[in-house]
């Protein structure tokens, strides 16, 4: 505990770089889903196809895999990219290949009829989508959202294996400094302790988007939707 | 772009990425298994309301889904031993990942049990079953087969998740990798072939339960 | 009470008082009901009334708020799970929509229970399950499994289930009321023939015809309660209750 007290401008530090990761990561991560999930539900061929590839890539392949590619490979290309960059740009791009699936998911579980019923009522394509499918695609999609973005989070402690002095590489260095100083190792306590912090920011996150959920179901009973159980479930079992 | 990209090279490497990628199979296979097991056992914890248990099943549950898995691979590795408990590298990797693994199974395999229908509850008790013989006879075997779908994919998190433990210094796929990189410097090489590795990984893993769910639930249509 | 069970010996089962809530609504309000060896009783009434209630009660798959049940003479520890298990083992049951378990053929499912709760062993279970599929002409559908059954023959394994425990009596909640009208009658014969060899049972039926010809005695339930009970013939021809005439005029 004591550790903790003296290092709290390291930590403090540490979880300012965590936030900025992580806010960062889930706005990029949020759009991305968004416009490559609408991408993979159109009936252009070429559009689905691209979608696609681009989903299975980032989904299949280890996060630290494309981390430690985008980090290393990018001054190949001549494109060098700082840790903290390189970090934003994968997490931002693997958010946003597992959302789109999400999105892909919500948006397919809407029952073919009502599609058809809004076309029957003379509604343009755009228009169906804007005001039939989307505002039903949306509620059911915030759960299976809120466990990806506990587990963005998460992920922003990878970005301290390539040297973004966020909190998890900040522990590291307590733990590497107090074991070379002080002879013995605080990891228990000071990686114990990172942990429930991490916990308590998931926890807040958590009630956050259930609030929003409660508000959104709210406005939509409102305005009479149907019950969303199943759109629901098929967008958690795309997670 | 003056980098050329050199596919001999990774003909060349074959044999370090073989005993890389013999090792990421290693881990992953023996964690998926244990993390199914302990996953299905803490279901039934958790969906028999076991006294006591089912509150520890689910706080259990809920921390691990809410830290991230590199921390608790940090924790278990260089934490642990300073409460006594030491571990190989390897033996840390297998207890990280299936801790972590059975936390979502836990879950998977809870909601596979709840879709049980209640008339089959019935059944099992008016024919003179336990509610543990209800569990083990019927439950588990129709709820793993509802739950296989989101079982698999804590499957193949797993063994993506098994390149993590290269920060801990365990020879897998990807530690390989990163070794040779730091050596020979053949960046877009290594990463393309251990890329590729992956990707045949992960597919051929969905493809193998694809199959393996078909054969479940061929006598069967409903449930 | 009526005079029909109450001048035999003892009673197979003797429920007294049987009363049952849900929320703040009554499914069972002080119901009696005593059951003699080989008597038939069928239940009839409205949808609402109780009826299934009545028969989960009896076997504990609804544990009654209030009053007391005796098998064959001795009471029923209701708060207890091993006491109801015990009745389980003597009284079987058979479903509205069968519920066999869809992961086990037709014979597993069979011999499940007996072999399990240590009535038989495997060989003998098999045995008895293939004799008793026989019966009820199904002989060649012992490796099937239930999605590959109609409707009517689900039923009949179901009924060979619960035949396979060698009850002393069965519970039959709606058995033919989820099936098309062409599977009724095969399993109405299955029930016709146990009632001929003496097998007790308690049918909630909206079969008016089988109960008419089948039973030993109809009781008909209204709003929680017992209204009127007596002989087949007397109940379902000439009711001396008003509710009874009209729902037998509504449903006939």
């Amino acid at each position: 505990m004591q550790l903790i007290v003296e290092n709290y401008i390291l930590f403090g530090n540490g979880l300012a770089w965590t936030f900025g990761l992580a806010v960062l990561t889930l706005v990029f991560a949020t759009v991305i889903s968004l416009f490559v999930g609408i991408m993979s539900i159109t009936r252009n061929r070429l559009l689905t196809v691209a979608a696609r590839i681009y989903v299975e890539v980032f989904r299949d392949i280890p996060l630290l895999v494309s981390l430690f590619f985008i980090y290393f490979g990018a001054p190949l290309i001549g494109l060098p990219l700082d840790p903290f960059s390189a970090a934003v740009v994968t997490l931002s791009l693997w958010g946003g290949a597992n959302g789109a699936e999400i999105v892909r998911g919500g948006f397919n579980a809407i029952p073919e009829h009502q599609r058809t019923s809004a076309a029957a009522l003379g509604l343009k394509p755009w228009q169906i989508y804007w005001y039939v499918i989307a505002p039903q695609a949306l509620l059911p999609i915030i759960p299976p959202f809120t466990g990806l973005f506990t587990l963005l989070v998460q992920s922003t402690s990878l970005a301290a294996l390539i040297g973004v002095p966020e909190l998890f590489r900040m522990a590291q260095i307590v733990v590497e400094r107090t074991t070379i100083m002080e002879g013995y190792s605080p990891a228990f306590t000071i990686f114990g302790a990172i942990l429930v912090v991490y916990y308590l920011i998931s926890a807040a996150l958590n009630a956050l988007t259930s609030r929003l959920e409660r508000a959104m179901q709210h406005r939509l009973k409102a305005r009479g939707a149907a019950d969303m159980g199943s759109v629901r479930r098929q967008a958690e079992e795309s997670v | 772009m003056s980098y050329q990209f050199d596919t001999s090279y990774i003909w060349g490497q074959s044999d370090a990425l073989g005993a890389g990628l013999l090792m990421t199979l290693k881990v992953s296979a023996i964690s998926i298994l244990a993390a199914v097991g302990i996953g299905i056992l803490g279901a039934i914890v958790r969906v028999m309301q076991v006294r006591g248990l089912s509150a520890v099943v689910a706080g259990y549950v809920s921390f691990i889904r809410n830290t991230p898995l590199l921390v608790q691979i940090f924790f278990i590795f260089y934490g642990l031993p300073s409460v006594g408990i030491h571990l190989s590298i390897f033996n840390s990797g297998v207890l990280a990942l299936v801790v972590w693994g059975a936390a979502y199974n836990v879950e998977n395999v809870r909601g596979g049990l709840l879709a049980v229908p209640d008339d089959l509850r019935d059944a099992g008790a008016a024919l003179g079953l336990k509610p543990i013989q209800f569990m083990l006879l019927i439950a588990v075997p129709l709820g793993v087969r509802v739950a296989l779908p989101s079982v698999l994919n804590t499957s193949i998190s797993i063994l993506k998740n098994s390149a993590y433990l290269q920060a801990i210094g365990l020879a897998e796929l990807t530690f390989v990798a990163m070794e040779r990189i730091s050596l020979e410097f053949r960046t877009l090489e290594m990463f393309a072939a251990i890329g590729i590795i992956y990707l045949a990984l992960v597919l051929g893993l969905s493809i193998a339960v694809r199959a393996l769910e078909k054969r479940l639930h061929r006598p069967f249509e409903t449930a | 009470m009526t005079a029909c069970a109450s001048n035999r010996a003892v009673p197979l089962i003797a429920a007294e008082g049987l009363t049952k809530c849900f929320a703040k609504h009554t499914a069972l309000r002080a119901v009696s009901l005593s059951v003699a060896r080989g008597e038939v009783v069928a239940v009839i009434g409205p949808s609402g009334s109780g009826k299934s209630t009545l028969i989960r009660c009896l076997n504990g798959l609804l544990v009654p708020d209030a009053g007391t049940i005796r098998i064959d003479g001795a009471p029923v520890d209701m708060r207890q799970q091993r006491a109801w298990r015990a009745v389980r083992l003597r009284v079987g049951m058979v479903f509205q929509d069968c519920s066999l378990f869809p992961h086990l053929s037709v014979l597993q499912n069979i011999t499940l229970a007996p072999v399990r709760t240590g009535r038989m062993r495997r060989e003998q279970a098999a045995e008895t399950a293939r004799n008793l599929l026989a019966r009820v002409q199904l002989a060649d559908k012992a490796d099937a499994y239930p999605a590959q059954l109609s409707g009517g023959q689900l039923q009949r394994v179901a009924i060979v289930r619960a035949l396979a425990m060698a009850p002393e009596a069965l519970l039959l909640d709606e058995p033919t009321s989820a099936l098309d009208p062409e599977m009724i009658a095969e399993v109405l014969d299955v029930l016709r023939t146990l009632s001929r060899e003496g097998m007790t049972m308690v049918i909630v039926t909206h079969e008016i015809g089988f109960a008419r010809e089948a039973a030993s005695r109809v009781i008909f339930m209204d709003q929680a309660e017992i209204v009127e009970q007596g002989a087949a013939d007397a109940v379902l021809t000439a009711p001396r209750e008003a509710r009874t005439r009209t729902f037998l005029d509504k449903i006939l």
